[in-house]
């Protein structure tokens, strides 16, 4: 019980957190308990039934095809999640590893480093744009292209923040007690750079909804068929005027997941720092 | 002291390379350096800031790159070793640094901080005799055994500082570079580290490279002392004839600048007129001739050398000879 | 001179507001020398910054007590509010000349402006002021040296620079904090001899700050002892140094390395100081003292007189001069 309550300590403190905390244990929900909670099927259709507004049959209204927006908003969920955690993955195993090893080995360092502000030299939208024109169309090559993209700021970070590190005198002192390359990276270098990489976390799965839906707009990313926000926010353009909740509902989860992301980045990155920790649980006292 | 010392350091050389614009300038933190230390005693490294005492004991155990010299230590040169040779010597040539902030990782618990030798060398043959050792070494340097579970943050200055010490002494070392180990703390702390330090000495029979600015504390502490300057040892002697009757000209300026707590007794103020020549453009000659009383033409172009005199004394000035 | 009457300064952030210094009282006659001694945390450092008006504001304030300079209450008034008012006659020097003088700015340039703000040129030249200001702390070649950038200067020039530009309004009250802490001992000794001399040559006030014990007493007339916000003891140099009577005062004299007791193990106070918010009732120093009784654990202790200008607050002040 402890242990739960010192982890929600961050959020009782600050309440924008507890609000993202709260915005983002329902996303996952609804992305979890969808196929059970949809009132009805998100793919199917009603002609007789469309562009309904928001009515109590239908919460979110219907799109063109008579769909129900609120199934297809809390299928979009799981595809959100899919995607952020799958972009933030593939960002931090490949990311993490090129900016700790240029920072170890500063002669194969240097090189990486050039190849990876070449990459960020194209901006982001256009080299997802170029992968997903190599690999193909799909979540899977999304995910791909979208978390090339944010392997390069992840490498960029963890690279800064480990080279500060390496000059820490507590790295020092390890050296000096016998400790080789590998220990002091284990040891001293990456657990000190989960501080800084959980934050980075949380904005890279922000951005990656916001890269999924924009390819997901141009018909890059989920194929048509699966509900997915960005999806949903493309089919939605020629209706803005005569359906407007057909976007404001997708837009708005996908601002509102993004917010609560970094807000929950924000408040975890302090509970994680031993520092603050005391701080967190000595509420009133100075 | 006598015997055979436990390490000896012949002919170390340091340099740094500083970039000025276009040029590139060596500067030689440690300039020939030369010293025995033996075992059992306090050599304290007294100097001012940049005189290379701090390089030195970096240059010993390999955390600064010496670019030439010889480290006797166990029969071998500990300057030609590299890779888990040098990672073995490591475990009995220990370095207590300054900061007592900045040492001690802040996402490590002290216990772990403590025993980072013994995991990093496998030392322990179980957990329960790691938490023991880890609960005996903080008892030995005064902090309670419950302090292992603790993380840097909550620990005070001086705390920290001990848990420095314990780290240093966990494997029993043979010798202790202590760099400034002292100079953070407020008076009344130091006083307690310096107790500590002492202590440990007589109880573990280390040998400590006692390095510091600050005279007082170098006098009160050490058995004998090398007094720097400019990366050169001009001074060396036993600790009580240094102070009586300091032979070199930039020994007596030093110890003389030092204000004493004593309203009667005025210290000087300009024996040591002028700054320091330029590290970048040193001056042929010696070092300190541009600001010595007793300067003379033959020191402003050959480098004195350290020579002997009685009791083991050795002095680099042309006007001693 | 300068007066500080009852000055308590607080941390106002937080529920109740924490005491940094406690009725905190002390005066500087013109020209003397005072040494203001403690450890870190004892609030030395603080009360000179409540003398200067540098609080920062929004957490840190003066809550009773007033700072009187020459008379005129100079407690509530910002910087330039003391400028505007014609009251400005304290200036400050502080530890790290480095950090204090502006990187991109030549040093004759920062003396200028000190001079400008003040608008103490007296008619004359600003450059011909400012050269003379560089001659009165013995920069050579002060031609040459008003166009040099601090990091191209020592850092005992960087001091004497930060004198210089103290200098500038003709303070009447120098506030001088760890000035020579971060300096070489042989530097140290040039600025304290530089120090005295200026106070010489213009009568000018210091309040110097320190925890160096010998610093003190080469430079300071009388020495007010500090501890967790309080002044436990004040007395001229002379007498401090032969008859310290508060515990703590000896307990730091007793920790002082000294090379002609060597390798004899030095007499710590034991414990260390308490953090702001854990400061005992009664005498701050209770907790950790030799001679401690009951009625030392509460209330608030007065005075004790001894001879003329010394006194402590103590329940049981020693006698008998310091062991030697």
């Amino acid at each position: 019980m402890e242990l739960i309550s010192s982890w929600l300590a961050p959020f009782m403190k600050r309440r924008l957190s507890l609000f993202g905390l709260i915005v983002l244990i329902s996303v996952i929900f609804a992305a979890l308990l969808a196929p059970f909670i949809t009132p009805y099927d998100p793919l199917a259709m009603d002609p007789i039934g469309r562009l309904q507004t928001p009515n109590w049959q239908h919460w979110f209204g219907t799109d063109h095809f008579g769909r129900d927006t609120l199934s297809r908003v809390l299928y979009g969920a799981r595809l959100a999640l899919l995607i952020g955690t799958g972009v933030v993955g593939f960002a931090m195993a490949t990311g993490v590893p090129i900016g700790v090893l240029s920072v170890l080995f500063p002669r194969i360092g240097n090189v990486l480093m050039r190849m990876v502000d070449l990459m960020m030299a194209f901006p982001a939208l256009l080299l997802a744009l170029g992968l997903i024109v190599i690999l193909g169309q799909g979540v899977t090559n999304a995910i791909l292209a979208i978390g090339v993209v944010y392997l390069t700021t992840t490498a960029r970070i963890t690279y800064s923040v480990a080279l500060r590190l390496k000059a820490e005198t507590f790295v020092e002192a390890g050296r000096s007690m016998g400790a080789g390359t590998w220990w002091l990276a284990t040891r001293h270098i990456i657990p000190n750079l989960v501080s800084p990489l959980l934050v980075q976390a949380s904005f890279v799965f922000a951005f990656a909804q916001l890269g999924a839906a924009s390819l997901d707009f141009l018909g890059l990313g989920a194929p048509p068929d699966i509900p997915s926000w960005g999806n949903m926010l493309a089919e939605s353009r020629r209706y803005i005027t005569r359906a407007p909740w057909l976007l404001f509902f997708p837009g708005a989860m996908i601002v509102l997941t993004a917010f609560s992301l970094n807000l929950v980045g924000d408040a975890l990155r302090d509970r994680l720092d031993p520092r603050f920790r005391d701080e967190l649980a000595n509420k009133g006292k100075p | 002291m006598t015997g055979e010392p436990i390490l000896s350091v012949t002919g170390l050389k340091t340099t740094y390379y500083v970039k000025r614009g276009r040029k590139t300038y060596p500067l030689k933190a440690v300039d020939d350096v030369s010293f025995d230390l033996f075992k059992g005693e306090i050599l304290g490294f007294v100097g001012e800031t940049g005189c290379g005492k701090t390089t030195v004991g970096r240059s010993i155990i390999g955390l600064s790159k010496a670019e030439a010299g010889d480290v006797q230590y166990g029969g071998s040169n500990v300057l030609a070793m590299a890779g888990k040779q040098l990672r073995d010597v490591r475990v009995n040539m220990r370095m207590v640094f300054q900061d007592p902030y900045a040492s001690l990782n802040p996402r490590r618990s002290i216990g772990d901080s403590v025993a980072e030798t013994g995991d990093i060398h496998k030392l322990f043959a179980s957990k329960a005799e790691r938490a023991q050792k880890i609960s005996d070494t903080l008892q030995s340097v005064g902090l309670d055994p419950s302090f292992a579970d603790r993380y840097p943050h909550e620990l005070s200055g001086g705390q920290r500082q001990r848990v420095g010490i314990a780290r240093a002494i966990l494997p029993t070392p043979d010798i202790i570079i202590a760099d400034e180990p002292v100079s953070a703390l407020d008076v009344s702390i130091q006083a307690q580290v310096l107790n500590l330090l002492l202590d440990l000495q007589k109880r573990l029979g280390l040998t400590i490279l006692f390095i510091s600015h600050d005279l007082s504390v170098v006098g009160q502490i050490s058995d004998r002392i090398a007094v720097m300057y400019l990366g050169e040892i001009v001074e060396i002697a036993e600790a009580s004839a240094l102070y009586q009757t300091p032979l070199h000209p930039y020994t007596r300026a030093l110890i003389d600048a030092v204000p004493k707590p004593d309203p009667k007794i005025k210290s000087g103020d300009g024996l040591a007129l002028g700054e320091p020549p330029s590290r970048l453009e040193p001056l042929p000659g010696c070092s300190f001739a541009n600001r010595c009383p007793l300067a003379s033409d033959v020191c402003l172009t050959t480098p004195p050398v350290l020579r002997d005199f009685a009791d083991g004394r050795r002095a680099a000035c042309h006007a001693l000879e | 001179m300068l007066s500080v009457q009852d000055l308590t300064v607080s941390v106002v952030t937080g529920h109740e507001p924490l005491k940094i210094t406690q009725n905190l009282s002390f005066d500087i006659a013109e020209g003397e020398i005072l040494g203001v001694v403690g450890e870190s945390g004892c609030g030395k450092s603080m009360t000179s910054l409540a003398i200067m008006g540098l609080l920062p504001s929004k957490q840190i304030e003066v809550q009773t007590g007033r700072v009187l300079l020459g008379g005129a209450d100079i407690t509530h008034l910002a910087p330039h509010e003391r400028v505007d008012q014609g009251v400005s006659g304290v200036s400050m020097i502080f530890q790290e000349p480095m950090t204090s003088l502006n990187p991109v700015l030549r040093v004759g340039d920062q003396i200028i402006e000190a001079l400008m703000v003040h608008d103490k040129t007296n008619g004359r030249d600003p450059v011909a002021r400012t050269r003379e200001l560089l001659d009165l702390v013995h920069i050579p070649d002060a031609g040459l040296q008003m166009n040099a950038y601090p990091h191209e200067l020592s850092g005992g020039m960087r001091q004497r620079i930060m004198i210089a530009i103290a200098l500038a309004c003709n303070p009447k009250v120098l506030v001088a904090d760890e000035p020579t802490t971060a300096l070489d001992v042989t530097v140290q000794s040039q600025i304290l001899s530089l120090i005295r001399e200026l106070r010489d040559e213009l009568s000018m006030s210091v309040l110097f700050i320190t925890h160096d014990l010998g610093v003190v007493a080469q430079l300071a007339d009388r020495v007010c002892v500090m501890y967790a916000g309080q002044i436990v003891e004040t007395a001229d140099v002379g007498t401090l140094f032969e008859n310290p009577v508060h515990p703590y005062t000896h307990g730091l004299f007793s920790c002082l390395p000294d090379p002609t007791r060597r390798s004899e193990l030095l007499n710590p106070i034991p414990g260390q100081a308490p953090l702001l918010a854990d400061i005992p009732d009664g005498c701050a120093f209770a907790p950790r003292c030799s001679y401690v009784s009951d009625n030392c654990r509460s209330g608030a202790i007065d005075w004790t007189p001894f001879e003329p200008e010394h006194q402590a607050r103590c329940h049981h002040p020693l006698s008998g001069g310091l062991k030697k």
